[in-house]
């Protein structure tokens, strides 16, 4: 299922900084890890994804990093800044008051499902 | 060997063919530049591969590529380059062509060893529609540096030519990222370099930036190859190059320093306002020059001549004068107006003999002036048939139409005003010759017709220059009387002296006859002050012509109106004889012509700024009349005061607002301070009151014996009162000096001294 652009403008940034928060990823790598991890839903194309990386980037929430890989190939590599953690905190805090009002509401169920890796 | 068929346009190929080599006598065929050429030290093979590559050249192109191309070889074996790889290198003879055809040079074939086998490689990357001379060896030196440090990097050239063999989408790519060294690292196929080349030209970001991205989208597709999905998959997967493109360029730009966004921001603001300002104005001028046109309901020129026409042809003066002006050539009106103090100065003057001459040559023209002055009308038509004669002497044009009914602007020509001056010159010479030959009663006649002349003057045309040229005139002539009683008292009999003094008294210098009735929206109600006739027509013709008319006296300034005032101040600038206007003299007349040519480049915004139709009116209307009394005072020191008028057009000038407000007042109204209007009532009724205490003295003198003490001895007997000095208020300051009368005014002694 797709999610709507101005839900997924909003859920898009807090997923990218979730996965980042294990460990320095690069382009490819967040592409898959959100289309496998969220089954699909939060899966986007890269031509949404690399604006929006820049754009945390441009906020100072991640920084880039040009690493050589295993394959002797250099790859773009993006980490959580300090100012990402907390902003991930923050967004993860309301994401959950969120999604506990649409528990209450009835419109989620009572066991949201979470990323692979991140809090629940 | 036969050269092969010509490549380019199609114009260039026509020049090729055997007919246009035959017409343009090279019946063999085009010459081959290498015959010209010292070729005897290279090798033949090298010869012939500098052949095959230049035959496939044209022009002038041709020649210098195979002169660069031999003098590399020679260098290049002095340097002792071996002879058998000159060949090899020269070897890709097509691709060197189409790259030698591109760069529009061929100096870098040779200059540094590059393996033959990578010009397709090199062709492929540069030889594209859009890199042409300088943007094509950029591209060039890029791409062999890029391949250079492949090569030194143990990479074989036939690795490389295989790699990179279809690169067309590279090239672009390298062009717009400057830096192809990295981007050769990653073996994607065209069309996913395609997709990275297409987003990245759309973006349209600095050069780096690029860079950056296109190495990232790379290593991106790089790494879904490596996981095996398939190319036409990860396009699709990629989404649209343009929106990815904008959101890019949009995140890129956040990235960019806080001054470069500050200074790119501030011009998108004053861009922004530009393009407001630009729409605003389009708008308003549109309306400016579509809507707002006057509406001319009155013709001033032909109610004008409607008042003379009904004069009756026996009183009419004007037939007489033109008559008489009539017979003077060009050049004699030249002679009449390079001479003047001939006529004005009389036999004492330095040109009184060419006066004297022209004279006697025109004494039929005096007599049809003096008879002219016999009558009591002027009786000038500007739009009279039987003026065609007078006006092609006049202002050397056969087809010369004096204020002709279309006319749009507001100046009005007035030749004959000037003409006038003529007569009057003339009337001074006969004055003289009357004097020299002790002819009182001619004297008294000239005297009397040049009084006359100036009433006629004044009736010319309703303009203030015709009023002040008519109270200089009569000036003139009061001192000439005044003149002629003091140092020639046997010249005049008693009864002479009688008229004369008669004649002087009863001439009005400062009140001009009422010519032109004011127009039915311009009446004593409206203004509030008595009709003074004249100005008030030339203020209503004005608002006609500048303002529109929303049936209820009012409208707005109009582009009409600012070519109007534009006019105007060219007229001030040429200080052309033929205005209407006096010109005002201590106004800057460049600064008028480049304010005029300002406002009416931006009419439509100050047009808004500009007073309306009725406020305008009201202003004009207050300052004429303010000019009015100012001009027709006599008890009052003028010259030594701040007159209303002058503060009232002080207080316009001063301020900006009222400035813009009423410019077209500042323009049109006379500035009282100018030298311009050194004929002032006040000065020109001295002169005249101090001939009538002159004469009434010289008639004492010849009763009684000898001059008066005090002015008052010639009351009532002789004046029937002592006439005032305007600049003091007091009664003018008689004496006896040196035996003769003499009459002293503050002002007349500041003007003199």
């Amino acid at each position: 299922m797709r999610i709507e652009r101005e839900l997924m403008r909003g859920a898009g940034p807090v997923a990218v900084l979730k996965l980042l928060e294990d460990g320095a990823k690069y382009g490819y790598e967040l592409v898959e890890a959100l289309s496998q991890q969220s089954g699909g839903v939060l899966g986007m194309g890269q031509s949404t994804l690399y604006p929006m990386l820049y754009n945390l980037q441009a906020q100072g929430l991640i920084k880039p990093r040009w690493r050589e890989s295993s394959g002797g190939r250099k790859r773009k590599y993006y980490s959580l800044t300090a100012k990402g953690k907390k902003r991930l905190a923050h967004d993860t805090a309301q994401w959950r008051a969120v999604t506990t009002a649409m528990q209450t509401l009835g419109i989620l169920p009572q066991v949201a499902p979470g990323l692979d890796g991140g809090a629940t | 060997m036969s050269d092969p068929a010509p490549v380019g346009p199609r114009w260039r190929r026509i020049l090729a063919t055997p007919i246009s080599q035959l017409l343009r006598g090279r019946i063999t065929g085009a010459p081959c530049p290498l015959e010209k050429l010292k070729t005897s030290s290279l090798p033949e093979n090298v010869v012939e591969a500098i052949r095959a590559i230049t035959t496939q050249l044209n022009g002038r192109l041709r020649s210098r590529a195979a002169r660069q191309l031999v003098n590399s070889c020679k260098e290049r074996l002095l340097e002792g380059c071996p002879k058998s790889q000159l060949a090899v290198q020269l070897g890709e003879s097509e691709s060197i062509a189409s790259l030698i055809r591109t760069t529009r040079t061929a100096t870098w074939v040779l200059d540094s060893a590059f393996p033959a086998c990578l010009w397709p490689t090199v062709n492929a990357f540069v030889g594209r529609p859009r890199f042409r001379n300088v943007a094509a060896r950029r591209q060039l030196n890029r791409v062999r540096r890029a391949l250079r440090w492949q090569l030194e990097a143990g990479r074989a050239p036939e690795e490389l030519a295989s790699k990179h063999g279809d690169a067309i989408a590279l090239g672009g790519l390298i062009y717009e990222t400057r830096s192809p060294g990295p981007l050769l690292d990653f073996d994607l196929p065209e069309n996913l370099v395609s997709l990275v080349l297409d987003v990245v030209q759309r973006t349209r970001l600095w050069p780096i930036e690029k860079s950056d991205t296109a190495r990232e989208l790379c290593a991106h597709f790089a790494d879904g190859l490596k996981k095996g999905s398939p190319p036409n998959e990860l396009i699709e997967s990629f989404g649209s190059p343009a929106t990815s493109a904008r959101l890019i360029r949009r995140a890129c730009l956040r990235n960019r320093p806080l001054a470069w966004r500050a200074w790119r921001r501030t011009w998108q603001s004053i861009a922004v306002s530009m393009a407001i300002v630009l729409v605003l104005w389009s708008i308003l001028a549109t309306q400016f020059i579509i809507s707002g046109k006057p509406t001319i309901t009155f013709d001033r020129v032909q109610e004008f001549d409607d008042v003379s026409r009904a004069v009756p042809a026996n009183e009419r003066a004007w037939p007489l004068y033109r008559q008489g002006l009539s017979t003077l050539t060009r050049d004699e009106r030249l002679v009449c107006r390079q001479a003047p103090d001939g006529f004005a100065s009389g036999p004492e003057g330095e040109h009184w003999a060419e006066a004297n001459t022209f004279l006697a040559k025109h004494a039929d023209a005096v007599a049809l002036f003096l008879d002219a002055t016999s009558r009591p009308k002027m009786g000038f038509i500007n739009r009279d048939p039987d003026n065609g004669a007078w006006l092609r002497n006049c202002v050397y044009d056969e087809s010369y139409e004096l204020n002709p009914p279309d006319l749009t602007l507001f100046e009005t020509r007035s030749p004959q005003v000037h003409d006038l001056l003529l007569v009057s010159r003339m009337f001074v010479g006969e004055t003289h010759v009357a004097v020299e030959l002790r002819d009182g009663n001619r004297c008294l006649q000239l005297l009397k017709a040049r009084l006359k002349l100036a009433t006629h003057n004044r009736q010319a045309w309703p303009s203030f220059l015709c009023e002040s040229r008519a109270n200089w005139i009569i000036g003139r002539t009061a001192r000439h009387v005044v003149q002629l009683v003091t140092e020639r008292p046997e010249l005049f009999e008693n009864e002479q002296l009688v008229t004369l003094f008669r004649e002087l008294a009863s001439v009005d210098i400062s009140e001009p006859e009422r010519l032109v009735p004011p127009p039915r929206k311009l009446t004593t109600a409206d203004v509030g002050v008595p009709d003074h006739g004249l100005g008030e027509a030339a203020i209503a013709d004005f608002l006609q012509k500048a303002y529109t008319d929303d049936g209820n006296g009012n409208g707005r300034f109009t582009f009409r109106g600012f070519q109007i005032l534009q006019r105007i101040a060219i007229m001030y600038q040429k200080k052309s004889w033929l205005t209407y206007f006096v010109p005002p003299g201590n106004k800057d007349p460049q600064t008028d012509a480049a304010e005029a040519t300002t406002f009416q480049a931006l009419a439509a915004p100050l047009a808004l700024m500009v007073a309306d139709r009725e406020s305008m009116r009201e202003e004009l209307l207050r300052l004429r009349q303010l000019l009015w009394t100012e001009r027709k005072s006599t008890s009052t020191a003028v010259r030594f005061t701040e007159p209303e008028y002058d503060a009232e057009y002080q207080r316009l000038s001063d301020s900006a607002h009222l400035r813009l407000k009423y410019l077209p007042a500042l323009i049109i109204m006379p500035n009282e301070r100018s030298q311009t209007w050194s004929w002032r009532t006040a000065e020109n009724r001295v002169e005249r009151d101090t001939a009538l205490v002159v004469i009434a003295a010289e008639r004492h003198r010849r009763r009684h014996g000898q001059f008066p003490e005090t002015a008052d001895e010639l009351v009532p007997a002789f004046l029937s009162e002592v006439p005032t000095d305007p600049y003091t208020g007091k009664p003018l300051d008689y004496s006896v000096k040196e035996g003769r009368p003499n009459v002293d005014s503050v002002g007349l002694v500041k003007e003199d001294g």
